[in-house]
């Protein structure tokens, strides 16, 4: 039930006792009925130094990972902005469970959008996000438009932060045309 | 008299659409190529559509920063170009269009509700009344809705079009549902209210019945052209001309006054709509009678079922909130809301009125802090008329508000801003004679009351009557006077009533007892609404059993959730172990009253290095070495916790400790690490200030000079904002005041830390604290 990479997100490392794992279990009862999933997904052709949705290819770790691929898909996901809230309320009565919380928000993440990626045909990459390598956070602006997050309730601030905090956006490669 | 209330008027389609790609902002062709535009318009118009909507929805100067325009420029040329396609034809008009900033307002992001009403304001100011009127649209969260249409409100007279954006669910991004959106608009005394994007007029249509069924108020339904799929690389959408216009005739049909098309539609779709449409006449627009309270996306209804407000953050006869305020203790005030709405508060009462304070500076943060953790509305409780303005104004929804009564000063001063903001009001039965010595004398002024509310467009379903519950001890007749009073104003004015029950037993012995039985007689009276204290058993069990033996708890499955007993859930009491033990397990339930135990034979001083700091170095060591991970580490803190609650109770309040600043930079908002660094230190004795995120270098180098700090702890996540730790440990030094900084956070390195000349590098939470024992040692 809990999301495969929650314990570890939590700090967990070996064998967990069966407190933690109760307290895993809590804040994914906690966590369930504040998160609304949403996401955006465009493909586009790669062209040389950018993807023709606008999308700059800045440095070369991301021109890497997309070689031999003639088109990429960018994708933004959310759990939405209960999830942050909920984490918020939790800090006040039990910092414990907030970190769980925050853990298996993550964890659920990043299955959802392996559920996503699992779903478009061609896809040959793992995710590829602003700020890996050297690729630059200064990017993100430019995924967020070209899938026009702001239908989904994703932005980012003036550090480039995404809010809601539990969004996730990626490049991916695509092999086969389609 | 509402603009709206004898037409239908049909609305044009999409611009975005109709433009296909731009080059830049569409909102810059008003000035480059305003014969596009006109062109667009004009298609419209010609397809029969009365109002056109000016080409200024992203025309603010969030979106137009570093495009060479101004907004006034762009505002100007857009109303202008919409003015000249319209002149000259009748039955036409134009409308101001905003659309969202493209940002989410604090708490979520960094903008505030202030800052966002300013960008709005600018924009509609520019347009200085030239159109007819003002569609605010496409907004997906509730208090970027409430500063646009405040915005349009108070910076013009036009008539002001609200539409919202939902999701498959009916819900807006932010949350909200319809009726929570449909009872702030109307406070906000928006012209028209309705849908528009997000989804095609066959969801709009699942979604139509309960709108309507809240909506007091014209209403308008801009759907997208269906839904959207790809097709050859491109965005389609799946509802032709053809069926968009016979879903828009139903709704036409069904009552709809304003009628209009969003994303994919086109002057086609406009022109089949207005062809079916074509001597449908406007249905009436009726009053709809609910009382309805909202937060940013809960609705609370007052039904059958009588309702809580939960009475606790209130400073009367409360030492430890006194306390709280006077410290600015924010976090005390939350636990409180929290508290209550897990105990089952449908409302929290909120009143920070404490002569030793700034009553208006506490309520703004309270209510800000409040709503952004909690979905419970909030009954905004102050007798000071400037306090509840600040309040309404900035409240995220429709508000409960305490009070007004029936002195013409009262009135006066409370019902203009219930006209402006929206609010359900508590009315209370007294005026300048004082309050009436009989039920009759009391209905009388519930009766001015509500004819004085009618005056200022406040309906009767909006006000909340109090009848008052005067001392039983002074005046044996007082309740029956009270319930009479109460049985009539229901009855025969048929207005919602609330009480607040626990005045009927001050000064005699074991209140609970009389308290609990007067909430039973008053519920039976038909009490609407009562003010309690929710963490009262006596108090929640009388209305649960209330609820019951009345039939509104089909099956009794609220009652029996309540008081079943749950054999399966047995804690480990701890009683056997020491203190010490219990920290380090963290079984947070005993650590209190074994404290409490142990503080018969030992002083605080004893306990906390026996067996507090003990505890807490084992825990820590653990952590070092990885055989305690961060879940367990944290358990043990909040155990410890309260093992100082119980301390604190008995000793002076004592908050001697060495003073230690915490914050999250400038333009960061993650605090989780933050806040995990604040328990482990508190626990260690230290006085934390927490200045929050998001904060300002000037600030943070303002409050360690102010409290003469000497270690400000800073965090950040992000390489982007590492830079405001660089900016901030700057502004330290250069206001001469000495102390030593540590940081922390994920993106950070020791030599990060060394470059931006931070004196201290936080590992990890545990690294904080011996970090703090250094420091202190040392100064």
């Amino acid at each position: 039930m809990i999301p495969r990479d929650a314990l570890r997100f939590m700090g967990v490392t070996g064998t967990p006792d069966k407190e933690v794992i109760a307290l895993a279990e809590e804040a994914y009862d906690a966590l369930l009925p504040q998160i609304s999933k949403k996401h955006r997904i465009i493909i586009s052709s790669v062209a040389g130094e950018s993807l023709d949705c606008a999308v700059p290819l800045l440095g070369s770790d991301i021109k890497r990972h997309l070689e031999g691929c003639p088109a990429a898909a960018v994708l933004v996901a959310t759990l939405g902005a209960g999830a942050d809230m909920l984490i918020r309320r939790t800090q006040l009565t039990s910092m414990a469970k907030a970190v769980a919380i925050d853990a298996v928000a993550s964890a659920l993440l990043e299955e959802y959008c392996d559920e996503i990626c699992g779903s478009i045909k061609g896809i040959s990459t793992p995710r590829f996000s602003p700020g890996y390598g050297d690729f630059p956070i200064e990017a993100q602006p430019f995924l967020l438009n070209a899938c026009k997050a702001h239908k989904i309730g994703v932005s980012c601030l003036e550090s480039l932060m995404m809010i809601p905090s539990k969004t996730v956006s990626a490049i991916l490669g695509i092999q086969s045309g389609d | 008299m509402n603009f709206f209330s004898d037409k239908i008027l049909f609305i044009d389609g999409a611009m975005g659409t109709m433009l296909g790609k731009t080059e830049g902002l569409p909102e810059i062709l008003n000035v480059t190529e305003p014969d596009r535009i006109k062109k667009i318009h004009t298609a419209y118009l010609d397809s029969g559509a009365n109002i056109i909507t000016a080409n200024t929805f992203g025309a603010n100067r969030l979106k137009l920063e570093g495009s060479g325009y101004s907004v006034e420029q762009i505002v100007a040329a857009g109303v202008q170009n919409a003015h000249l396609c319209v002149s000259g034809r009748k039955n036409t008009y134009t409308s101001l269009d905003i659309g969202p900033l493209g940002t989410l307002l604090a708490p979520m992001g960094t903008l505030s509700f202030d800052e966002a009403y300013d960008i709005f304001a600018q924009t509609i100011r520019a347009a200085g009344d030239r159109t007819d009127f003002i569609s605010v649209e496409t907004m997906t969260d509730t208090y970027e809705l409430k500063a646009a249409v405040l915005a349009a409100k108070e910076n013009s007279s036009l008539p002001v079009i609200a539409t919202f954006s939902l999701d498959e669910n009916g819900k807006m991004l932010c949350g909200a549902d319809i009726i929570s959106v449909v009872s702030m608009l109307e406070g906000l005394r928006a012209d028209a209210l309705g849908l528009n994007c997000g989804l095609g007029p066959k969801q709009f249509a699942a979604l139509y019945g309960t709108l309507k069924e809240y909506c007091s108020i014209p209403t308008a339904l801009l759907p997208n052209a269906g839904m959207p799929y790809i097709s050859g690389g491109e965005t389609v959408y799946d509802t032709a001309a053809e069926e968009f216009a016979q879903y828009m005739k139903e709704f036409a049909l069904g009552g709809v006054r304003l009628l209009g098309g969003c994303c994919g539609t086109t002057p086609e779709h406009i022109r089949r709509m207005t062809e079916l449409c074509e001597g449908i006449t406007p249905a009436p627009v009726t009053q709809k009678n609910h009382t309805v309270v909202s937060s940013y996306g809960k609705s609370v209804i007052f039904g059958e079922k009588p309702l809580i407000v939960g009475e606790r953050i209130n400073p009367t006869g409360k030492k430890k909130l006194k306390e709280a305020l006077k410290a600015k203790d924010i976090d005390y005030i939350l636990r409180e809301g929290i508290l209550q709405t897990e105990a089952g508060a449908d409302i929290l009462d909120v009143n920070v009125g404490l002569p030793e304070i700034d009553e208006k500076e506490m309520m703004e943060r309270a209510v800000f802090h409040l709503q952004s953790i909690l979905p419970t509305p909030l009954q905004l409780d102050s007798s000071s008329p400037a306090v509840l303005e600040r309040s309404m104004r900035i409240y995220n929804g429709k508000p409960m508000i305490n009070s007004v009564n029936g002195k013409e000063e009262s009135m006066r001063a409370v019902f203009p801003l219930v006209q402006k903001y929206g609010g359900v009001v508590v009315a209370l039965t007294l005026d300048e004679s004082g309050i009436p010595e009989t039920a009759q004398g009391r209905a009388a002024i519930a009766e001015k009351i509500i004819a004085r509310a009618q005056t200022y467009g406040i309906p009767k379903k909006d006000i909340v009557v109090d009848t008052l519950t005067l001392t039983v001890s002074s005046d044996s007749e007082a309740p029956v006077k009270t319930l009479d009073a109460l049985k009539t104003v229901s009855e025969k004015l048929g207005v919602k009533t609330i009480l607040g029950v626990s005045n009927v037993s001050f000064g005699i012995p074991q209140r609970e007892k009389v308290n609990r039985s007067f909430l039973t007689l008053a519920l039976c009276s038909g009490l609407s609404c009562a003010i309690l204290n929710p963490l009262s058993e006596d108090m929640m069990s009388s209305v649960f059993a209330f609820n019951v033996l009345r039939g509104y708890d089909k099956d009794c499955r609220e009652y029996v959730k309540r008081y079943s007993l749950d054999e399966s859930v047995r804690e480990k009491t701890g009683a056997e172990d020491t203190l010490k033990e219990i920290i380090i397990s963290g079984l947070k339930a005993a650590a209190y009253a074994k404290t409490k135990e142990l503080l018969a034979g030992m002083e605080p001083l004893e306990i906390i290095n026996e067996h507090i700091i003990p505890a807490l170095d084992i825990v820590g060591k653990g952590f070092e070495d990885k055989k305690v991970f961060l879940p367990g580490l944290l358990s043990s803190a909040e155990t410890a916790q309260n093992a100082f609650e119980a301390l604190k109770e008995g000793a002076a309040a004592q908050n001697d400790g060495e003073k230690i600043i915490l914050a999250t930079v400038k333009g960061d908002i993650h605090d989780i690490g933050k806040n995990i660094v604040k328990l482990l230190l508190a626990n260690y004795g230290y006085s934390i200030i927490d200045l929050g995120r998001d904060v300002p270098p000037e600030d943070i180098a303002a409050a360690a000079k102010k409290e003469n700090v000497k270690l400000v702890g800073l965090s950040a996540l992000m390489t982007t904002t590492v830079v405001s730790m660089e900016e901030t440990i700057k502004a330290l030094k250069a206001s001469g005041h000495k102390c030593r900084v540590m940081v922390g956070g994920a993106v950070l390195t020791p030599e990060y830390a060394d470059m931006i000349g931070a004196d201290f590098y936080a590992r990890d939470a545990m690294s904080a604290v011996a970090i703090a024992r250094e420091c202190f040692d040392v100064f």
